[in-house]
């Protein structure tokens, strides 16, 4: 009975870490002259339930800071939109009420975005599992019965949204979506969007994994990226390197609901289950968003159909670590090579 | 982070989809609405619905007609101006460090850069003379070297006419050799000067240079002596020149990270800080080389000697293993304790305490020093309602690290950095009941050493996300502290500013310091009167 409890719980904080606001952020910036007339402008801020950064590259601190603060308004912005925990969000009123007239355009253009995502992986993404997620939640003791989820299940399936202009319909009543497998890397781009806005080209975001990076850091080298060990030991099995483009990872290492390490936050609806094969996916994409939907989707769908699906994607490629720690790759992956050691600074 | 789920009940043929059930379902137009108007994604949707199988070659003449390229998009701004005036830097004291900080100002003896080079032919991992050679030309030239032994003299003078230098710079003119500092510091021939002395020659050289109005990069301890101490700060902080002491965790970004941990009161209040030393070699306890060619005659034994208190006759021991003297140093006090309270200073900003109980012994190394080998200082700071406790040992290596204890978290600093939640934590009560925060785990995590990353891609974490910080060095660049530390003292000496570890840090250190010596060679508490400043 206490470990069904404890899934519960699990199941009920894990809810809150995807997009929850923060109230009360703080912004710790430094500034570091790295060149001649240059400066690495790095700005860290909790948000979805993570830390995002901003690392900029520019001739000028103050003119990335002030490229920053916007980018961090923008970012908060939109994070009161996607945030399925704020009572006053666009898309709690559109779960809450089943459609959504004069939407933020922002949140129609995510779900229409969905949708496409949803089409091409042929239903493994699909942002109308909110209903299975929150019976995980609302299930005395974290284990919904057979026909609650039968029941949970007729009401899921992204062929029931549709988004025309700014409005958007669920096709059945108590249909929910959830953007949190999309909504992060959809924010991130528009975080560089605004720098680009800016003038700062060269710079690196990372929101807690999701990266975007544009231009080159100091020594007009491309930007490295490591790929963090599901086992999180220490060292990384891979690296890459980025200059205008975007990663994302997604793992079953992060939270588990059982103490057998068994169920995690990636749930195959059908089953009740969780995907067994894939520790973690990463995939590279031309922008955030799609990173963050494609390394969710080639998760669900495993290696054998994920890679050949990422393969048929101009500018994605995809790393997946399996259970047994082996990697498997896609065509076109470009490895920078492991990390197997810290190497310690002279100090 | 929530992630979806395939339904392969559901999973729709892609002519499926559009148009099934009038306007509740996604239409045929709708999805090319979308596709049109998202133009990366209308890329995929064509390629992957049309040519499933496309081959690398496909993909890239897509890419090239959407403009994504994967090389360079971007050329930075115009370099601004370098720095406009060379530097001349003098060198007294070419001992290991000296030659070290040398080194990281640009100047490898070419002994060096051959031994590195032959490493790096054999052990391509072997990466210092790439890192040497990648530094940053911080235009200056070394123009006076002083030391009282004649073989450290003779390298200093080889390194400042290296030809293998950062940034492709040819060789320099030989430094010129000073016996006696004085004449090195009246000759004219130096803007700067770095001290890498012993420790009982810091006050008279600082002291002196600020006389000549040359600036001083000084290796810490700043003095033997608290009185040394108060006569260096008196004259260095009324006058125009650039200061530094040579605390190159000054530079770390873990200790730059662990200041945002503070400043975001992540750890809740912080009662007790915890510094500690391990060490457990000969080497670690001071116990170095003694160069072959060390005698009377290649080293100036009364010049060495100097201000320290006992005059002995010539002895190798105290020559070239120096702090394991008083005479010469403060053993753990100004060595080590330094580092850790550095350390906690630069990210508390604690200033110096109230008072300290200080005690030890020398248990282990019975080699005729008269420094402990095991030390422990015990700092209280009322105003700021926190005790730091300083624990060292020459006699063994459990590492411990440095540990600042707050109610809601415990935040361990080396290397790297990490955070984890105290399972009794007011702050993350809530987050430990509902397992978002497993308080046997670390929280946080940063680690600054991998050389080269500037991020790590990886699942959402925890509430505070272990890593998923930058890992850039200084733009994703391994850089010497040492070099960051040389090279901010001399971008203050041209641009203006402050240095990180200005004369202020220093004093403040220094009477830490000697608090904890006073304290355990009179066995008793002292107190710090800010008022006479004096250790009373």
């Amino acid at each position: 009975m206490h470990r069904t409890q404890d899934i519960a719980r699990k199941l009920a904080a894990l809810q809150h870490l995807g997009f929850e606001r923060v109230a009360d952020p703080g912004v710790a910036t430094e500034s570091t002259r790295v060149g001649r007339g240059s400066h690495m402008v790095t700005a860290r801020r909790p948000s979805m339930g993570t830390l995002v950064s901003v690392s900029t590259l520019a001739p000028s601190p103050a003119r990335a800071e002030e490229a920053i603060g916007r980018a961090f308004e923008e970012m908060d912005r939109l994070v009161a939109i996607f945030s399925r925990y704020e009572h006053d969000s666009a898309i709690s009123a559109l779960n809450e009420h089943g459609r959504l007239d004069g939407s933020p355009p922002e949140l129609a253009g995510v779900v229409e975005r969905s949708l496409v995502y949803h089409t091409l992986s042929r239903g493994a993404f699909d942002v109308s599992i909110a209903p299975v997620l929150d019976l995980f939640v609302a299930s005395p003791g974290g284990t919904p019965t057979a026909g609650e989820m039968r029941d949970a299940l007729e009401v899921v399936g992204a062929s029931g949204v549709a988004v025309d202009g700014r409005r958007v319909n669920f096709a059945r009543p108590g249909m929910r979506i959830t953007l949190d497998g999309i909504a992060k890397g959809f924010i991130v781009d528009a975080i560089a969007d605004v720098l680009r806005r800016h003038k700062v080209h060269d710079h690196l975001i990372n929101a807690g994994g999701d990266i975007r990076t544009s231009g080159r850091k100091q020594g007009r080298r491309p930007w490295t990226v490591a790929v963090q060990h599901p086992a999180k030991d220490g060292s990384y099995p891979d690296t890459i390197h980025l200059s205008d483009g975007a990663v994302a990872t997604s793992g079953m290492y992060e939270h588990y609901f059982d103490r057998d390490q068994l169920i995690h936050h990636i749930v195959d609806g059908t089953t009740g289950q969780s995907p067994d094969e894939c520790a973690s996916v990463s995939v590279t994409a031309p922008t955030a968003m799609a990173a963050d939907a494609l390394s969710t989707t080639v998760f669900v769908l495993g290696p054998t159909a994920g890679i050949p699906f990422v393969e048929g994607l101009p500018g994605c490629e995809c790393l997946i670590i399996d259970r047994e720690g082996r990697q498997r790759r896609s065509r076109g992956w470009k490895s920078a090579g492991a990390v197997t050691g810290g190497e310690e600074g002279e100090v | 982070m929530t992630d979806e789920h395939t339904k392969p009940k559901k999973q729709a043929q892609p002519e499926d989809v559009p148009g099934a059930s009038g306007g509740w379902e996604t239409s045929r137009r709708g999805m090319l609405k979308a596709l049109v108007s998202l133009p990366f994604v209308g890329a995929f949707a064509y390629n992957y619905l049309r040519k499933r199988a496309a081959d690398d070659t496909k993909k890239r003449a897509i890419l090239e007609e959407l403009g994504v390229t994967e090389g360079p998009a971007f050329i930075p701004e115009a370099i601004s101006k370098p720095p406009s005036e060379r530097v001349r830097l003098g060198i007294i004291g070419f001992g290991g460090e000296g030659e070290s900080l040398i080194r990281h100002a640009g100047f490898a003896h070419p002994d060096w850069v051959e031994e590195q080079r032959k490493s790096a032919a054999e052990n391509p991992a072997n990466k210092a003379l790439e890192v040497y050679l990648s530094q940053e030309d911080l235009n200056v030239a070394i123009t006076a070297v002083c030391d009282v032994f004649d073989v450290r003299a003779d390298r200093g003078i080889a390194a400042s006419q290296v030809d293998v230098r950062p940034g492709g710079g040819g060789a320099n003119p030989p430094a010129k050799r000073y016996r006696h500092y004085a004449d090195l510091l009246q000759s004219g021939d130096v803007d700067a000067v770095i001290i890498a002395t012993p420790d009982h020659w810091h006050s008279l050289m600082t002291t002196a240079a600020v006389a000549e109005g040359v600036h001083v990069y000084c290796e810490k301890c700043l003095t033997r002596t608290e009185e040394e101490a108060r006569a260096v700060y008196d004259a260095v902080k009324p006058s125009d020149i650039v200061f530094q002491l040579g605390h190159q965790n000054r530079q770390s970004e873990a200790h730059n990270k662990a200041r945002d941990v503070i400043d975001a009161n992540i750890l809740g209040p912080i009662t007790l800080v915890e510094g500690t030393t391990n060490r457990n070699t000969p080497w670690g306890a001071w116990v170095w080389d003694i160069h072959e060619q060390g005698n009377p005659q290649t080293i100036d034994w009364d010049l060495f000697q100097g201000p320290a208190p006992n005059k002995v006759p010539f002895n190798l021991e105290r020559f070239f293993r120096w702090r394991c003297w008083y005479d010469y140093g403060t053993g753990l006090s100004g060595d080590l304790l330094s580092h850790e309270y550095d350390g906690v200073n630069q990210i508390l900003q604690v200033g110096i305490p109230k008072s300290c109980v200080a005690s030890g012994g020398l248990y282990y190394f019975k080699d005729g020093r008269d420094v402990p080998d095991v030390f422990q200082a015990v700092y209280e700071y009322p105003d700021r309602e926190l005790t730091f406790v300083y624990s060292a040992t020459l006699a063994n290596g459990n590492y411990r690290g440095l540990a600042f204890m707050g109610h809601d978290a415990t935040m361990r600093v080396s290397g790297s950095l990490t955070v984890t939640a105290d399972s009794d934590s007011t702050r993350y009560k809530k987050k430990i009941e509902d397992g978002v925060i497993d308080t046997s785990r670390a929280m946080f995590t940063y680690r600054p050493g991998f050389k080269g990353i500037d991020a790590v891609t990886s699942a959402t974490e925890e509430y505070f996300v272990s890593r998923g910080l930058l890992y850039t060095y200084r733009g994703g660049r391994r850089v010497s502290a040492y070099h960051l530390l040389i090279g901010e003292w001399l971008d203050v000496i041209r641009n203006g500013g402050e240095t990180s570890c200005n004369i202020d840090r220093a004093f403040e250190e220094a009477i830490t310091c000697h608090m904890a010596t006073r304290s355990f060679k009179e066995g008793r508490k002292v107190t710090w009167d800010p008022t006479r400043r004096r250790i009373v």
